[in-house]
């Protein structure tokens, strides 16, 4: 009786070590570079917001000014005080000051200083007087330089090269080529998709979505080689980009963007020494 | 498996003609089985991994995580006959999960740990019991107690939650030793099956 007994438990003991069932799947080995995605996204959005937000105001106003062809139904009022000076007004608020010197913004040489009074989202752009400043220079025809700087904290800048085929109306939803570099504090994830003009139609089978961020962390990116972008996404060039917490612990990350066809998008990105293809589908 | 050792036990002590009074029959029963773990809840954290959707972890180590595995339900239990057709008695359960942890040249580098133990009273209602065979419903309503051992960052954590165990029907047979299988649900599996020991009067 004792042996049959022991010999049950060893042969149940034994039958389990070849039952092992498994009870939740793991991570995905083939997208093992998700947080560099999220990252360069993360950039995407934090850019496209500075030049839609802050930098479009100054084309929009060059437009009004060359053509005096504003929509009546511009939510923006603009306003011409003297020497240059232009005030533009939303809801009844002072938002944007632009001082233009009296010259156009495509003129060669030309440079354009534009104060944000607005709550807008600032990446660490705002200074203590609760101003975020731009200086919107052009370098060459149809080429600007687009920079800003904390001056209390001047570790957050922003400093790009832009350049288009022509004068564009407006940055929102245009297609651009930039460089450049800049260091940005982010928080937390917005919508920053600021105004857009377009409908589009994102396939996001194949991307992240975007959770709440708890902790400040400054993005630091510098351009590799020049970002060619169409309509809303980039279509050519590399860029890398660095993640650094209150804790100064770092993540980088590497994207190269490219596009297949009209409709199909590739960033190819590098993280933690991986490099994997991430497809985006867009549609107009 | 286990319902071919269960057979097993029947036939071999198939042909035993002792006969039993019917107020007289073994009152105290001991039990081994093994069970599938398709409804237990593990203790490990399902922490959002490398590649998990969302991930902003930019600054958590670079490792992914395999899958997470079981090797099974363990269960001891005991049950005592009030009446011929009512019992009662305890049900312990024990499982344990392994999930391996690698970094991005696929090698591992730690192994996550969980390990749960579930304690059930239970009640049993015999709808048959013959000599050599009974079937039976069962029920209970008992507590988890789960330990995550995070190998990862070193920490520990415990875990608890209530647990209801029934058994739809189960069937035994055999004399004073039997195999047994048991259909239901709860930490001890939805298939159950393994060994009962009768003894006393």
């Amino acid at each position: 009786m004792k042996k049959l007994i022991s010999f049950t438990i060893s042969l149940f003991l034994s039958t389990s070590l070849f039952i092992s069932c498994t009870t939740d799947v793991g991570d995905d080995i083939n997208q093992l570079t998700a947080r560099g995605k999220t990252m360069t996204d993360e950039w995407n959005n934090v850019t496209n917001f500075i030049l839609n937000c802050y930098a479009d105001i100054a084309f929009k106003l060059n437009h009004h000014i060359e053509d005096k062809d504003l929509d009546t139904e511009e939510r923006q009022i603009m306003q011409h005080t003297n020497d240059g000076i232009w005030n533009v007004y939303e809801n009844g608020e002072l938002v944007f000051s632009v001082n233009t010197h009296g010259q156009p913004l495509d003129s060669i040489g030309s440079q354009w200083e534009l104060t944000s009074y607005a709550y807008y989202s600032d990446f660490g752009l705002r200074q203590d007087d609760f101003t975020v400043n731009f200086i919107i220079t052009c370098i060459d025809t149809h080429s600007w330089n687009i920079y800003s700087i904390n001056k209390d904290i001047p570790e957050y800048f922003f400093d790009v090269n832009m350049s288009c085929n022509d004068t564009p109306h407006t940055l929102i939803n245009y297609a651009f080529k930039l460089s450049g570099k800049g260091n940005l504090s982010i928080r937390s994830y917005e919508n920053y998709d600021y105004y857009s003009q377009y409908y589009y139609y994102e396939d996001t089978r194949n991307s992240p979505y975007y959770p709440y961020i708890e902790e400040y962390i400054d993005l630091h990116f510098e351009t590799e080689t020049t970002l060619h972008r169409t309509y809303y996404y980039w279509s050519k060039g590399i860029i890398n980009i660095i993640a650094q917490n209150r804790e100064e612990e770092t993540s980088s990350t590497r994207a190269e963007f490219n596009r297949k066809s009209s409709s199909e998008y590739i960033t190819i990105i590098t993280y933690g020494g991986i490099t994997e293809d991430w497809y985006s589908y867009y549609y107009y | 498996m286990c319902l071919v050792i269960s057979l097993l036990f029947s036939t071999m002590l198939k042909g035993q003609t002792e006969k039993k009074s019917r107020q007289n029959f073994p009152r105290h029963e001991v039990s081994l089985s093994y069970g599938d773990v398709l409804l237990a809840i593990s203790p490990i954290y399902d922490k959002p991994g490398t590649s998990f959707y969302p991930n902003y972890s930019w600054f958590a180590p670079n490792t992914y995580h395999g899958d997470e595995i079981s090797p099974g339900a363990f269960s001891l239990s005991y049950m005592y006959a009030l009446k011929k057709w009512l019992w009662l008695g305890v049900s312990t359960t024990y499982t344990s999960f392994l999930q391996n942890i690698y970094d991005f040249s696929h090698q591992k580098v730690a192994t996550d740990s969980g390990h749960k133990l579930a304690i059930v009273p239970m009640v049993r209602f015999m709808y048959i019991n013959k000599e050599n065979f009974n079937l039976y419903s069962a029920c209970g309503i008992g507590a988890s107690f789960g330990l995550y051992n995070n190998a990862e960052n070193d920490s520990c954590s415990l875990t608890w939650h209530p647990v209801i165990q029934l058994t739809g029907v189960g069937a035994s047979v055999g004399k004073q030793l039997r195999g047994f299988a048991e259909l239901g649900c709860g930490p001890r599996g939805i298939i159950n099956c393994g060994i009962q020991y009768h003894f006393g009067k």
